[in-house]
């Protein structure tokens, strides 16, 4: 390509189309694929360990018995949850599946499962949205469709293939990864994060009992600190971690920086999920340093087939949404921790600390008369709590009271919110305009105009 | 290029890492007062507030449970009279517990099942009209709206009746309703007894725990954890009084919105505003870290140290809130009926209670950090 235009293209064009060349022959160049092997599993392992973990606390029962109603996502609501029992048996499925992938025993086929069922279980109730779920059902889409079974699994020691794949499959894998820390970073630079050290005095402020450290973290100038090295922390580390002699320092910062962050925060296997799957990072061959050749398979075998470049350009365009999804809130108007608009799905990650006081009030359209809604007659405490300060929570809500009421026989009933919120630490602010029947508003993309201005 | 950093460039890194980190926060560090100790409010708060609460909670339920013995013994207009007494005194008592409803009480769901529930009645009216005394064992076999509370109530206090009618009804013959009332008090006691043993005693210790929260109890594993347990308790507890005690008697949740007087607590004893105060005072009790002469650091100190306007905000709607509930005229359920604006009034004031603990209160302790409840597996 690069001869074909350098007749008679500016010195520029053929500078990029080289570079451009040399970029995509290094990509589909075979690299060692034993740390994809290593991640595969660790993955895999970890979901497993979720589903033992969340069964043995008894969130499958929280999250999908106890409810009577689910905030389903928008267009997806016919994903409900099974009645009776059946969410164990999807998690035992995906315990299974997982299990599988860990292996890899049908390596695809496991991930695909196991991100279906992942996805489905985490898509019945925009409640229990958690960015590092998102992650994970990110993850396991990756490993259903790469070759991420190359080494290290079931299925190589039956083919008895060449432990390597093409060098982009690790570079999407560490991309994927990496976004998540540098989009973090990116979601700090304001001023609720850098000027006043919020959410973190809150936060850092209830650690007292941490140990040795515990008096120093009730400090306000300790959330200072602390959130300037954090938002120095998530935009550095996934180039830290790129470059081999930064990387073992900035491991040790992962590891270090998530043991402190579990610690502090009720963050369940998140941190774990961090310090695990960021050793894809280090050198390919990694494993071989601890597993034996022949568990992991020969890299210098010949690949069963030469790497193709289409592949490549679908990595690329995933690669581009991925980098221009999170970004969609600056399409809407007002402020994103308030309004929450793109919020989700944008690895903002420890941002807002919120809380909220909803009360709805459901009115007869024929005769003006209203009644009080308590949220709990038809919410969790914990649906509860999520609903009161997110909008489209509030408005769901809204349309749950009046479908119930034309369930019962009654008409329609508007249904207006007095919805009072904190947010970081600030006086009380009233989050939606109390004279809207939300349960009228339709679902809009541009944002939501009944949200009152945010008080930042 | 190789990898040339060894364990000793490392540790270097990470000790220069670590003074620049604390040197920065000397450096910026001002003179002030120490942030209150959290550890100390939730020790101070088991020790001063919860654990003796329920522990006046017993002793006023053991001597209700004397009284009805001694109403059994020797009814007469002053044995009523005292056992009336005593069942208003063990109420209230009771009633402020409602504020830190959580942990054993809430575990043992001995509050909604048995104490603490509705009574039916008929069904009560029924036993102590049988015509053989029921036996001390047949007392478990009760539903809960047949014990408790609510069960002794109706058998002290009939508003349908004058109190030598009531008295009458004690010198009956047989002696079914003196029996029956012993019995559920000292069944009473007994559940009581269970939460107060369960707060302060081996194996649960439950005051120990949130004592030591996030220093080696193994039901809060952080102090956040116990102040989460806190707040949400008072928040739940102002729910409650909104939601159902206020709001549904007032038929606020219904079009049209018509009383419905039944559905107040402590109907028969008229004592259905003092049942809300109680909550009031045991929210107020939790807050200031004090009941009566004993006081501890208290949870208001943490909210006003992180806003000081949520603090005078949380005063000053407690403060409202308990007059607007002084001020409801006479007895609720005729109040609900006949007088509805202060009633109103009174909903209103507590409501902003709950709203300002849910909200500034909530916020400015940090109680919503967290995934979830599951710890965001």
């Amino acid at each position: 390509m690069a001869a074909a235009t350098s007749s008679s293209s500016p010195p520029i064009l053929d500078g990029a189309a080289a570079w451009a060349e040399r970029v995509q022959a290094r990509a589909l160049a075979p690299v060692d694929a034993a740390s994809l092997g290593a991640f595969r599993f660790l993955l895999g392992a970890l979901v497993v360990a979720a589903v033992v973990r969340h069964w043995a606390k008894g969130g499958i029962y929280d999250a999908f018995v106890v409810p009577t109603h689910f905030f389903a996502y928008e267009g997806l609501e016919l994903v409900r949850p099974l009645p009776g029992q059946g969410m164990y048996v999807v998690y035992a499925a995906l315990a299974l599946a997982a299990a599988s992938l860990a292996a890899g025993f049908r390596t695809r086929a496991s991930a695909a499962v196991a991100c279906l069922l992942f996805t489905y279980a985490h898509a019945c109730d925009k409640s229990n949205y958690l960015n590092h779920y998102h992650l994970v059902s990110l993850l396991l889409a990756l490993a259903a469709v790469l070759p991420l079974g190359a080494a290290l699994s079931l299925d190589r020691a039956r083919a008895g293939a060449a432990a390597t794949v093409p060098a982009w499959v690790l570079w999407l894998v560490r991309f994927q990864i990496g976004l998540v820390y540098f989009y973090g970073g990116v979601g700090k630079l304001q001023t609720d994060w850098l000027l006043r050290a919020m959410p973190l005095q809150i936060w850092l402020a209830a650690n007292g009992d941490f140990p040795l450290l515990g008096g120093v973290l009730r400090w306000p100038e300790t959330a200072y600190v602390m959130s300037w090295l954090g938002a120095a922390f998530d935009l550095s580390v996934a180039f830290l971690l790129t470059a081999r002699r930064t990387r073992p320092f900035a491991y040790a910062c992962v590891v270090g920086f998530h043991v402190v962050t579990a610690r502090l925060f009720q963050i369940g296997m998140f941190p774990w999920v961090m310090i695990a799957l960021t050793l894809v990072f280090f050198d390919p061959s990694w494993p071989r340093r601890v597993l034996p050749e022949r568990w992991i398979g020969p890299r210098d075998a010949p690949a069963r087939r030469a790497a193709s470049r289409r592949p490549l350009a679908l990595a690329l365009a995933w690669a581009a949404f991925h980098v221009l999804f999170p970004l969609r809130s600056h399409l809407y108007p007002g402020d994103v921790l308030w309004t929450e608009d793109g919020y989700r799905f944008s690895w903002r990650v420890m941002l807002i600390e919120k809380a909220g006081s909803a009360e709805l009030t459901a009115t007869d359209p024929r005769t003006g008369a209203s009644r009080e809604v308590r949220a709990r007659a038809f919410l969790t405490p914990f649906q509860v709590k999520m609903m009161s300060t997110q909008p489209d929570m509030i408005r769901a809500f809204a349309r749950m009271i009046a479908d119930d009421a034309e369930q019962r026989g009654e008409p329609r009933p508007r249904v207006t919110a007095d919805v009072v919120v904190t947010l970081n630490g600030r006086p009380p602010a009233r989050l939606i305009d109390p004279t809207v029947d939300l349960a009228a508003e339709p679902i809009r993309l541009g944002g939501t105009p009944w949200v009152l201005p945010s008080p930042r | 290029m190789s990898l040339t950093i060894g364990r000793r460039d490392a540790l270097l890194f990470f000790s220069a890492l670590g003074v620049v980190g604390l040197g920065a926060v000397a450096a910026c560090r001002r003179e002030g007062t120490e942030p209150p100790d959290r550890g100390k409010i939730l020790a101070d708060l088991s020790a001063v507030v919860i654990v003796p609460a329920y522990a006046a909670a017993a002793a006023d339920a053991e001597a209700l449970d004397a009284a009805t013995v001694a109403l059994r013994d020797a009814p007469s207009a002053e044995a009523l009279g005292a056992a009336r007494a005593a069942w208003k005194k063990a109420r209230y008592s009771w009633k402020t517990t409602d504020a830190f409803l959580f942990g054993p009480a809430d575990d043992l769901a001995l509050t909604g099942g048995i104490i603490d529930t509705a009574a039916d009645i008929a069904k009560v009216e029924a036993l102590a009209a049988a015509s053989t005394p029921l036996e001390a064992q047949e007392i478990a076999r009760l539903g809960a709206n047949q014990r408790g509370f609510g069960a002794l109530e109706t058998l002290l206090f009939d508003p349908a009746r004058d109190d030598a009618a009531m008295l009458a009804s004690f010198q009956a013959e047989g002696g079914c309703r003196g029996v029956l009332a012993a019995l559920v008090a000292a069944d009473l006691r007994a559940k009581i007894d269970v939460v107060l043993a369960a707060w302060r005693e081996p194996p649960t210790d439950h005051g120990a725990e949130l004592s030591r929260a996030g220093r080696g109890s193994a039901v809060y594993t952080s102090e956040r954890q116990g102040v989460d347990a806190v707040v949400n308790a008072l928040i739940n507890a102002a729910e409650i009084l909104i939601a159902v005690r206020l709001a549904k008697p007032l038929g606020l949740d219904k079009t049209p919105s018509v009383a419905v007087p039944e559905l107040i607590e402590s109907p028969r004893s008229d004592a259905s505003v003092d049942d809300l105060l109680a909550v009031l005072d045991g929210i107020e009790m939790v807050y200031f870290g004090r009941r009566g002469d004993a006081s501890g650091l208290p949870l208001s100190d943490a909210v006003a140290e992180r806003s000081p306007s949520a603090d005078a905000r949380m005063r000053s709607d407690l403060e409202k809130a308990k007059e607007g509930v002084r001020a409801i005229p006479g007895p609720l359920r005729t109040a609900v009926v006949e007088r509805r604006d202060p009633v109103v009034a009174a909903h209103a004031a507590v409501r902003e209670v709950k709203r300002c603990l849910a909200t500034e209160v909530a916020g400015a302790l940090g109680t919503s950090v967290g995934f979830n409840v599951t710890d965001g597996d």
